[in-house]
């Protein structure tokens, strides 16, 4: 039951009820409403005052946060730079000097490769900028080093090539040696009787004993002549070897040859006076002592897996 | 001006006044605390939002650049430390194709990693077993090279000579361990790749780098050699008591047949003479005309570790540069 309010009407002298209209009531409400927005201002203008940073303590609690966290990267960068320098110093000191190229220099190495947009161009806060710029100069040394260590790569494999196709063996194999002959340069010749230069060595072994290649090579000439049956194998690089008094050849002109593959057998063709092979190592058309190519002290077993190397991949070979 | 209220009692049948009561009050407040709270909270939402103080707005940029920059820096250093992993990798495959054998790490840079090892094992009874085994062994050295030194203490004046005469400086200037790539014993040939006997140790070295006489001696051989193969240019040095050095792959000489030198004194450049893959010295030392290892001769102006280190490396059966 809705209690109905009464109010004392002195002009009338009578009790009239309350009607409370919705205007009234919207006033009402209106009121509490202001009253309440005004307690809540008068706070709020309190509170400003008495906290009046409370933002910015907020705002530099998370920056001290965020700093810490950016000392921590710094730290990264600085040691994915170190690590980098580690690299940079072997290839440099090590790597440059055994290949024989010039070391690059600190300004080539961070150059870097460029067309790269700089991330740190925009940005005003000089932590950020530093790190974005110690990270563009680690990418470029990153670069620079990944090129160089192709360069080095594809240096390396030249050079071994080179290395493979120097003559560096015994043509024959111990097993089969009789006696090697030391005697380079003026000789009497054992056939004609006269004095004449020996551009080689001997190998005295067994009529068919076989002949390796000591070194890797093309077959430049195969054919007859006083020496018999010779063989000529160009290595490159100013190196040429000859084998001699053949009693035959199992390779032909053009041919790719690898080092300790069999390219003939011992023989006594042409103008000799038992088994042999006469072998020579020309350096830029100058006969050299081929003394100076192979080691003797190289152990048979060594020997052994060496040819045994070359007739592995002579087969592997178009 | 409140109003006074009445209201009609059906009992008494009067108008009665109508009284405020606590409950409605208590109500009222509550309701404008209510609203109040509110409102203020409201409010300085509001105003935190609106009115910024030039620091907080800098602050609050600087904040928002830092979070941002932070996430793409982050993922920038993993990409570039991913990149330097497979770097490090080509590395060491260049290096294996170079030597024939596996790298070992320098002791500079080994020490980062010891470290690093040590924190990260945190078993404290491993630590302390540790520690008193590597103490006990510490003790153990300490008393062998007290024994070492008190033989050395006892050495005759005339024995002194020869102290002195041994060829303990690195035979080049501004050596450093990782400058020998290959030692002594047996060793992969570069040109044919099959195991040789290698009578001294290979140091590499720039071209024109200086060699240093390691000891005083007198050179009993300089000799010139355009030839491809064998030792090039190359010099040797006797020193007296049974002990000679000699050194090849040379560039130019800086001493004739029969001169005297004294110690740490440049007797030649390093080149890449003879039958040599790349720059270098190549360094032997004959005592009684028997080829001995000269790293154990090696001991002028190195650490203990670096030497370590030395002894170590040299051991490996790697690939000379002749």
């Amino acid at each position: 039951m809705a209690k109905i309010r009464y109010t004392y009407n002195p002009e009338t002298c009578k009790f009239e009820p309350i009607i409370v209209t919705p205007k009234d009531f919207g006033k009402k409400t209106l009121r509490f409403l202001v009253f309440s927005f005004l307690i809540g201002l008068a706070g709020s203008i309190y509170f400003h005052f008495q906290y009046p940073y409370l933002d910015e303590t907020l705002q530099k609690v998370e920056n001290t946060q965020l700093k810490a966290e950016w000392h921590v990267l710094n730290k990264q960068l600085a040691r994915s730079s170190d690590q980098l320098t580690v690299i940079e110093k072997n290839d440099d000191h090590n790597y440059r000097i055994i290949l024989d190229l010039e070391p690059l220099s600190s300004s080539q190495r961070e150059a870097g490769v460029g067309g790269r947009e700089k991330e740190s161009a925009s940005i005003v806060y000089p932590l950020i900028k530093r790190a974005y710029e110690k990270l563009e100069k680690i990418k470029n040394r990153l670069d620079i080093e990944v090129q160089s260590l192709q360069q080095l790569k594809d240096e390396l494999s030249k050079k071994q090539r080179m290395w493979a196709s120097r003559p560096a063996i015994q043509p024959i194999n111990n097993k089969d040696l009789k006696q090697l002959h030391t005697i380079f340069g003026m000789r009497i010749h054992p056939i004609l009787g006269y004095v004449r230069p020996h551009n080689g060595l001997d190998f005295t072994a067994p009529h068919g004993s076989p002949v390796y290649a000591t070194g890797d090579a093309v077959v430049i000439y195969t054919g007859y002549s006083t020496y018999g049956n010779v063989i000529y194998l160009d290595h490159g690089f100013g190196f040429e070897t000859r084998y001699a008094h053949l009693t035959k050849y199992i390779v032909e002109p053009g041919q790719v040859i690898k080092r300790g593959q069999i390219i003939g057998y011992v023989g006594n063709t042409g103008l000799s006076s038992g088994p042999h092979l006469h072998y020579e190592v020309h350096y830029k058309n100058i006969a050299i002592n081929p003394i100076n190519f192979f080691q003797r002290d190289l152990s048979n077993k060594e020997y052994e897996k060496l040819i045994e190397l070359g007739s592995q991949s002579s087969t592997s070979l178009d | 001006m409140a109003e006074v209220k009445f209201r009609y009692n059906t009992k008494t049948l009067r108008y009665e006044r109508v009284s405020i009561s606590v409950l409605t009050i208590a109500l009222n407040t509550f309701g404008y605390i209510t609203f109040g709270a509110l409102f203020f909270v409201g409010l300085v939402v509001l105003q935190n939002h609106i009115i910024e103080t030039p620091l907080e707005k800098s602050l609050r940029a600087e904040n928002n650049a830092l979070s941002g920059h932070k996430v793409i820096l982050a993922s920038m250093l993993q990409e570039s430390n991913e990149r330097m992993t497979v770097l490090d990798e080509q590395d060491r495959a260049l290096y294996e194709q170079l030597f024939e054998t596996q790298k070992i790490t320098p002791p500079h840079s080994k020490v980062d990693k010891e470290q690093i090892l040590m924190a990260e094992s945190d078993l404290f009874a491993n630590w302390e077993l540790a520690t008193r085994e590597q103490s006990s062994k510490v003790i153990e050295k300490a008393k062998l090279y007290n024994h070492t030194f008190s033989e050395t203490a006892h050495i005759n004046k005339s024995d002194l000579k020869l102290l002195q005469n041994l060829p303990t400086l690195p035979p080049v200037k501004d050596f450093e361990v990782d400058k020998l790539v290959s030692g002594f014993g047996r060793r992969i040939n570069p040109f044919h790749k099959g195991l040789y006997h290698h009578d001294g140790i290979d140091i590499s070295m720039p071209i024109g780098s200086e060699v240093v006489s390691p000891a005083a001696g007198t050179v009993i051989a300089s000799n010139q050699s355009s030839l491809v193969a064998g030792f090039g240019n190359y010099i040797e040095i006797d020193h007296g008591n049974g002990i000679i050095t000699k050194y090849a792959h040379l560039g130019d000489l800086k001493t004739r047949y029969g001169q005297k030198v004294s110690k740490g004194q440049t007797i030649a450049l390093v080149g890449s003479s003879g039958g040599s893959i790349a720059p270098h010295l190549h360094y032997e030392v004959i005592k009684k005309g028997k080829n001995v290892n000269p790293v154990h001769y090696i001991i002028g102006g190195l650490s203990s570790t670096d030497y370590q280190w030395l002894v170590d490396n040299s051991k490996k059966e790697n690939q000379s540069l002749d």
